[in-house]
């Protein structure tokens, strides 16, 4: 019943914002500035019958999962390393720093220069992923409630499973929070920077040179899967989550 | 076995313990007295190396293994009762007797929040009595504990640590009679 209720109330509200964009539409009457969804939708239905949209999709896909697995792998090792060597951590948190500060479309014109176009997304992601994990796990860390690892240094337990059945636990609740958090952030940022460095079969290629030809149904309908796909990706690393904390 | 020479410590300015010194021999069941603040739990703390001495000397026989009942129960949130005892050693028929001689076998496999407090507590005290120990620290091991449950646990902790020394942190005589501790004033 409350199931029922609630997909009642989404579709309500999924219908609303679709009558506000048909009469946006409507009102401005230019497709090549707002398109109708019904003409979004036709678009996407085309773009799905061609070969090109699904090798994009997949290379994208591959792209962005690969800088972002970096950046997680790469995160929780830098923070571990950072939480038990005081130079380590001095000599890196500046460098978080600056990633953290300096905006992305700056470091995409900069990695333009150092990578080849295929292998930008994949930075981007990895740099947008990397400081987020790396803060997260180092506080985690750093705010152990330090009872409980006194336990283990009574009873002698290696650090191995001092760091897998003490800490780790302790840290997860709010790393996987962030690492769902950066699965967005490094979609985004890697559909940008294809955007911007277009390597060969992307969906940023596509979106760029729906721009050039004004297809602005093609924008949207482009779009559209970008933030599916991001929804999708979200829910199975959550379902993913959830089979392996039972 | 554990010997203290004239030891002290201080936490900064204030001085905790001044010039202490006790021989633990093998068997010996001691209770520490004293007002709150006198240093009894950083004393253990000094035992076991989570402190560091400012003078003295703490020896301790080569390889033995502590055991302990600190404080609070310090039962990870994320483990069931079982696994808690486990994980630092015990194997699970150890663990289950121990549970069973305390009258908590049915709450092995629930998590510490589901537990009520004196539960939570004869299931820190079997934690400890379940690892492979040589010698024992109890600090206040009985808080929240009726008379019948005290009762239990004190003759149970007897019965696991008969020849092995404990040290007993704790405010009741009564508590000190009942594991037959020798009561030393701090």
């Amino acid at each position: 019943m409350k199931q029922n209720k609630n997909i009642l109330k989404t579709t309500a509200i999924f219908l609303f914002w679709l009558a506000i964009w048909q009469l946006a539409s409507m009102i401005i009457a230019q497709e090549f500035l707002i398109p109708t969804p019904l003409a979004t939708l036709k678009t996407l239905l085309e773009l799905t019958k061609t070969e090109k949209f699904y090798i994009s999709v997949l290379l994208s896909l591959l792209r962005i999962i690969i800088g972002y697995a970096l950046g997680v792998v790469l995160g929780v090792l830098g923070a571990v390393a950072s939480y038990h060597s005081k130079l380590f951590d001095a000599l890196f948190s500046p460098i978080l720093k600056l990633i953290k500060a300096v905006p992305v479309a700056s470091f995409i014109i900069l990695a333009l220069v150092w990578f080849k176009s295929d292998d930008l997304p994949i930075f981007i992601a990895f740099l947008m992923v990397l400081p987020m994990i790396w803060s997260t796990m180092k506080s985690g860390l750093d705010n152990i409630d330090g009872k409980y690892l006194e336990l283990a240094k009574v009873y002698k337990l290696d650090n191995i499973k001092t760091f897998f059945e003490i800490k780790l636990p302790f840290i997860l609740p709010s790393l996987i929070s962030t690492a769902l958090t950066a699965l967005g952030f490094a979609w985004k940022s890697g559909v940008a920077a294809e955007v911007i460095c277009r390597p060969a079969n992307s969906l940023g290629n596509m979106l760029q040179e729906a721009k050039i030809y004004i297809e602005t149904a093609e924008v949207f309908a482009i779009t559209a899967v970008v933030a599916i796909l991001s929804i999708i990706l979200e829910k199975i690393i959550k379902a993913v989550v959830r089979r392996y904390s039972k | 076995m554990i010997k203290l020479h004239n030891i002290s410590f201080a936490y900064g300015e204030k001085q905790i313990i001044k010039d202490f010194s006790l021989n633990i021999e093998k068997g010996d069941k001691i209770c520490l007295f004293g007002q709150s603040g006198c240093g009894k739990t950083t004393l253990l703390r000094l035992i076991l190396g989570l402190e560091k001495l400012n003078e003295g000397k703490i020896s301790i026989e080569d390889g033995l293994k502590p055991s302990i009942v600190f404080q609070e129960n310090r039962m990870l949130p994320f483990k069931s009762v079982i696994e808690n005892i486990i994980l630092f050693g015990a194997t699970k028929e150890t663990a289950l007797q121990n549970l069973k001689a305390l009258g908590i076998k049915e709450t092995a496999n629930l998590k510490p929040n589901e537990l009520s407090g004196g539960m939570e507590r004869r299931a820190t005290i079997a934690r400890a009595l379940s690892q492979d120990f040589d010698y024992l620290l109890l600090d206040e091991p009985f808080t929240g504990l009726d008379e019948k449950n005290l009762e239990i646990c004190a003759k149970h902790i007897l019965e696991v640590a008969k020849d092995k020394p404990i040290i007993l942190i704790t405010h009741s005589q009564e508590e000190a009679e009942l594991l037959n501790a020798k009561i030393i004033k701090m």
